[in-house]
């Protein structure tokens, strides 16, 4: 026969603060709204809603493309945001990879980079820089209806607390919202995974920043989605031939 | 089909445990006295080590995990159903360890919940685990991502996914759950005390420490672990009756060392630290600390020779020492002080570190004679001192480096120095008995 523990008084208070301290642990961790939800949700479901169908790292649309079109075979997948590559939803390192068939996460369908003002000089992007060949344009968003710009940009990638110029350019015209500057810049460059990429603005009237609001850069992508023929689209996710 | 995933949780946890419940009970009493003392945590965590160790090995040479199933099922079946008689007379069962599979359960429940990845862990460590779980060789490893990374972390998801169930990933990420809560509730059995007590303060621990990004497949919970489980286990070293007849301890503590040596290049470095504080502090014959040195030379000429033998090299971009030696002084002003500037910033961050610290500070000032003191002393100088030097070498933006992987580098190392918080209670027990 097993030897049972029976509680005394002591114990009694023990197991009280044992199950008051596991109670913390429960309403800390959000534990009885979890198991409801591993209970109601399916584990599929609970992906998607985590990496996002389609967004973020996208796993969902990963999965959906590899169960719908049949792959067995590894994908190359392109994703324009930086984050760690989302392959492990759907490629196992051992299997061969499709040459003419590929996905393409967050793809931006027109490649447009803002850059805002910091106060201190330098003009910090909004989004990731990924597949990249160079830029098209780039506009101001004033929020007047024109500005006599004399200066210069300077486009700057930072690595090791160096700073390297990338590209610059002079301007000196009066400048409309939003018209385009035709910059042809042809370069890998700007593609940027762990270094910062900002632009320093140096104008000779510095009162004209208040009336910029952001300055964009208008990229050359290296994936032009027209080339392609589209097998499988959702949103910005793409599943795609060449 | 719809599954009861807490169910399937569940039935994953107990088949854990059983696997945890040999083989130690196969050795003799008579000669390992440890095993008199140790206690049913104490008897699981020698067998996660002998585990971990099989699960390696099987890994390196290619045995099937299906046959070590099989070993084990076969072990159990004599144990418990040949010998269950004399198990029966001999052991009695505090049911106060339900708690611990209480816990177990609510941190899985947890962990399926939340279920994303750590950011190595999808770069790189999430295909070791698929790679062992869909029965690939070692040699194989060589078509991974970051393929010279050690590769234990991927072993251990990779067993415990496909058995029992071979379904969700997550089941694997379970025994990271298991060795965790384990080697807490390990640590507090140093101050002998009640299981109910030692149970409080392993509680609180849990609820200072845990949060989900642990179990997000990074491997820094099971550096953390194992830490704390060789801390507990070099422990016995600083009492009497194991000066001697400590034969046990020393494969243990290898053991261990084995397997850190395979979790994390960190870890293989944590190990040795711990084993020169070791040596320092004086409390290891000469026949010891040789036999110590020649095991910790063997594991790392396993280790890398193993590797080189399926053509895994270190890769040096993961140095890049062209762009890491190339600095001025200003370079050097630069690195340092954002070391010493981040450093505060995620000690602080982690409460326990905030506890643990002072207390060492407060056993150095005041407990200096004491050899376990002494032993914390000589790992936290050697610590630091390491710290320093792996972010100012790092190729990469630092601040960007320190940023991401400060905090479970700190992490890696805190299962050690709970030991101070557990020294500076038993002196406190100490002295309320002794009064």
């Amino acid at each position: 026969m097993f030897k049972y523990h029976i509680s005394n008084n002591k114990n009694l208070l023990f197991y009280l603060i044992i199950s008051f301290l596991i109670l913390i642990l429960i309403y800390n961790n959000n534990l009885a709204k979890k198991t409801y939800k591993i209970i109601s949700i399916d584990f599929n479901d609970r992906i998607n809603n985590i990496y996002g169908f389609c967004g973020n790292e996208s796993v969902g649309y990963l999965k959906y493309i590899k169960k719908n079109y049949n792959i067995k075979n590894n994908l190359k997948i392109y994703d324009y945001t930086v984050h760690a590559s989302s392959a492990w939803a759907i490629n196992n390192p051992q299997n061969k990879f499709i040459d003419n068939k590929f996905i393409l996460l967050n793809y931006p369908e027109i490649y447009d980079i803002k850059f805002y003002n910091d106060n201190k000089g330098l003009w910090h992007k909004n989004r990731d820089i990924q597949y990249s060949k160079g830029i098209n344009y780039i506009y101001f968003d004033l929020n007047k209806t024109n500005i006599k710009i004399n200066g210069s940009i300077e486009i700057i990638k930072k690595s090791l607390n160096k700073e390297k110029i990338i590209h610059s350019f002079k301007i000196n015209q009066i400048i409309n919202n939003k018209q385009k500057i035709y910059e042809n810049y042809l370069s890998n460059d700007l593609n940027s995974r762990w270094d910062p990429v900002y632009l320093r603005v140096k104008l000779m009237d510095k009162r004209n920043f208040k009336y910029i609001s952001s300055i964009s850069v208008n990229l050359k992508n290296i994936l032009d989605i027209n080339k392609f023929k589209i097998i499988n689209k959702f949103e910005n996710c793409y599943y795609v031939s060449k | 089909m719809y599954q009861n995933e807490i169910l399937l949780i569940t039935c994953e946890v107990i088949f854990i445990l059983l696997m945890l419940s040999v083989p130690v009970n196969l050795l003799s009493k008579n000669k390992y006295i440890i095993l008199n003392d140790s206690s049913l945590i104490d008897r699981l965590l020698i067998n996660f080590i002998v585990l971990s160790n099989i699960l390696l090995l099987s890994s390196i040479f290619n045995i099937q995990t299906l046959f070590i199933l099989l070993g084990y099922v076969i072990l159990i079946f004599y144990i418990y159903i040949i010998k269950s008689s004399s198990i029966k007379k001999k052991n009695e069962i505090n049911f106060s360890y339900l708690i611990i599979f209480f816990i177990i359960i609510l941190i899985s429940i947890d962990l399926s919940y939340e279920l994303f990845f750590g950011w190595d862990v999808k770069w790189h460590i999430y295909f070791k685990a698929f790679h062992f779980q869909q029965n690939q060789s070692f040699a194989n490893l060589i078509n991974l991502p970051i393929n010279d990374y050690p590769h234990f972390g991927g072993v251990l998801w990779s067993f415990f996914w496909k058995y029992p169930f071979n379904d969700y990933e997550y089941l694997g990420r379970i025994s990271y759950v298991v060795i965790y809560i384990l080697s807490i509730f390990s640590i507090t059995e140093i101050l002998k005390i009640d299981f109910l007590k030692s149970a409080i303060l392993s509680i609180l621990l849990i609820l200072i420490t845990y949060e989900y990004d642990l179990l997000s497949g990074e491997l820094d919970i099971l550096v953390f672990s194992y830490l704390l489980i060789a801390t507990k286990f070099i422990n016995y070293f600083f009492e009497k009756k194991y000066k001697k007849n400590n034969n046990l301890i020393f494969i243990i503590i290898l053991m261990i060392a084995n397997i850190l040596c395979w979790t994390k290049n960190e870890g293989l470095f944590f190990i040795i630290f711990l084993f020169i504080s070791l040596i320092l502090t004086n409390i290891l014959e000469k026949k010891q600390i040789f036999f110590l040195i020649i095991g910790l030379f063997i594991i790392i000429l396993f280790r890398y020779g193993s590797m080189e033998a399926i053509g895994l090299k270190h890769n040096p971009i993961h140095y890049e020492l062209d762009r890491t030696l190339i600095f001025n002084f200003s370079d050097f002003l630069y690195r340092t002080k954002l070391i010493f500037f981040y450093l505060p910033i995620y000690l602080i961050q982690n409460i326990l570190y905030l506890i643990v610290l002072p207390v060492l500070g407060y056993l150095i000032l005041k407990e200096n004679k004491d050899k376990r003191v002494k032993l914390m002393t000589l790992f936290l100088i050697i610590h630091f001192i390491f710290i320093y030097f792996v972010y100012f070498f790092k190729a990469v933006d630092i601040e960007f480096t320190i940023r991401n992987s400060m905090k479970g580098f700190l992490f890696c190392t805190l299962g050690f120095y709970i030991y101070a918080l557990i020294i500076y209670m038993d002196k406190k027990i100490a002295l309320i008995n002794k009064n």
